[in-house]
């Protein structure tokens, strides 16, 4: 035997003689360092990336080779639920895949992998944070409870990989047990869902009920514009919304008809209502704390009260207001465009509701 | 070029806010440059056929008015300010960082108010220019807008050869677009239903 095919066995030989649980926490801890040295690195967010020293980019390097290695051995099916989304959560934040096909083709086959090992056990999976939601469920303290739904749902949304089957499954836990997700839980979890376009109705009602005045304070601004996002990116609305976004004519003809009828099944349907609600609490707490928000969350909230059609000129008015007195010049050419976009296109809206 | 940077320009300048709107969203349309171009007359279609129907006198206003109503009524003692601190920003910002989305969004955020900045029109104008004369913002480095080059280039040849026209380049296609954007219908009798404000920094 020569010594290379030596080396090989001796390499596969360790590498299979990881768990699950120590290879999906190698590649946890290696990203997590990896990312917080680039947040050490990028301490002004709004400056572009600072190019890579020699030693980074080895150390890069060696990161990949070793996910590279995770990926081969790891087998979902001996997996606990905090070890698949452990590993998940590496894989995307890593952006393992991008640079190479291999890579890319190894990574979507185990996510695959992971969706249907996940699918199986998904009844074990813990929220990740405390719920301030316990009122009517407790959720069982688990020391081990690091098994956390949003970070599957995150993982396979951030790496742009649907799996219909999995997040079916997801919508269904997540609509059983709201109350036992954390803001942060919800938050992700509907943004995966909105980015992926996976569109479940009730998933999302579920998360506008948690979104309450008095809940909503715990929130935080990334939070609370995650979910007005999703929301509207989802077409999230009250029937009686969305007649106003129809073309004029078309709401000429039918408004008289359909106003009457609206209010009236508005009214029967309480989930109608859950949006509006979940929208005026948002709303309030940017008018109470606008400076707790950074740039792009702002822009997030304002971009979906206009995408929504949902007129609140006090907001905008509290808004428009603090921003006179922040300054703009570190907005991003997006964060620029959808900001003034907002305040003209709930105009437009406003011009309809008149 | 028929028509040169600065005439484009002063046209541009010279329109009323809402003409900007249509011109500079069919710019956004011409620079993705598909022979579908001007797609995004869509909705502009509207515009113009509410125009011709208060020409013909069957319609007193496009409604418009009201849109400046509803948005005074909001929140019109800070609209002012903000644009021009927007405005102040867009003028001393590298346009090149946006894209076109963004500048079609800004551009149509500023007609809808009727706001006529001459100074980010200017800046839009000349990048909007520049986007539509190389035709398409290829990344030298993306395999696929290349391939996306490579592909019309061939689509092209092809038509070319079955028509036995002798042939029609790309620069003839731009000349074309932008001689069909100084040939849209100027309606300069309808400025009345349009305000626009000219800030002064």
């Amino acid at each position: 035997m020569s010594g290379a095919e030596r080396s090989k066995r001796a390499k596969t030989k360790l590498t299979r003689s990881f768990r699950s649980a120590q290879l999906s926490n190698t590649a946890w801890a290696l990203v997590t360092l990896r990312n917080k040295r680039i947040m050490i690195t990028i301490a002004d967010t709004n400056s572009p990336p600072p190019s890579l020293s020699e030693f980074e980019k080895a150390e890069d390097e060696n990161i990949r080779r070793a996910i590279r290695v995770v990926i081969e051995v790891f087998k979902p099916t001996d997996a606990k639920p905090q070890e698949l989304s452990n590993l998940v959560w590496a894989l995307a934040s890593s952006r393992f895949g991008e640079e190479s096909e291999s890579d890319f083709i190894a990574l979507h086959s185990l996510m695959d992998k992971v969706a249907l090992a996940a699918m199986s056990q998904l009844y074990k999976f813990q929220p990740q944070g405390e719920s301030q939601f316990n009122i009517h469920y407790s959720t069982p303290k688990n020391a081990n409870a690091g098994a956390e739904i949003n970070n599957m749902a995150w993982a396979f949304a951030r790496l742009n990989h649907p799996h219909p089957p999995l997040f079916e499954k997801i919508a269904e836990h997540f609509k059983k047990h709201v109350n036992t997700f954390s803001a942060q839980d919800i938050s992700a979890t509907v943004w995966s869902f909105a980015t992926l376009k996976f569109g479940d109705l009730g998933m999302f009602e579920s998360a506008a009920k948690m979104v309450t005045e008095k809940s909503v304070q715990n929130f935080k601004p990334q939070e609370c514009s995650n979910i007005l996002w999703s929301f509207a990116t989802m077409n999230c609305l009250p029937i009686s919304l969305k007649i106003l976004d129809r073309e004029e004519n078309e709401i000429a003809a039918k408004i008289k008809i359909s106003m009457d009828i609206l209010d009236k099944r508005d009214n029967n349907n309480n989930n109608n209502n859950v949006f509006v609600n979940a929208y005026a609490a948002i709303a309030n707490e940017l008018i109470k704390r606008p400076y707790a928000f950074k740039d792009q969350e702002l822009k997030d909230v304002l971009w979906s009260f206009s995408k929504a059609c949902f007129r609140h000129p006090t907001m905008f008015r509290a808004t428009g207001t603090h921003l006179l007195e922040r300054t703009v010049a570190s907005f991003s050419p997006q964060c620029m465009s959808n900001m003034v976009w907002a305040f003209a296109k709930v105009n437009e809206r406003s011009e309809r509701a008149l | 070029m028929a028509t040169s940077t600065t005439e484009l320009i002063n046209y541009f300048c010279s329109l009323t806010a809402l003409n900007l709107r249509l011109k500079c969203a069919s710019l956004r349309s011409a620079q993705q440059v598909r022979i579908a171009g001007f797609g995004n007359s869509n909705s502009n279609s509207n515009d113009v056929e509410l125009r011709a129907q208060i020409k013909a006198g069957s319609r007193s206003s496009s409604g418009k008015l009201s849109l400046y109503e509803a948005a005074h009524l909001d929140f019109g003692d800070i609209l002012e300010p903000l644009f021009i601190m927007w405005s102040k920003k867009l003028s001393n910002e590298n346009l090149s960082l946006y894209k076109s989305q963004d500048l079609s969004n800004l551009l149509w955020s500023y007609g809808l108010f009727g706001i006529l900045h001459k100074d980010v029109f200017r800046k839009v104008s000349e990048r909007a220019l520049w986007k539509t004369r190389i035709r398409a913002t290829i990344n030298p480095f993306a395999p696929s807008s290349l391939g996306a080059v490579r592909e019309r280039g061939a689509k092209a040849h092809e038509a070319r050869e079955r028509r036995g026209e002798a042939g029609r380049t790309e620069n003839d296609r731009t000349e074309q677009i932008e001689r069909k954007l100084l040939l849209l219908p100027g309606n300069h009798e309808h400025t009345l239903v349009v305000q626009h404000a000219e800030f002064s920094e």
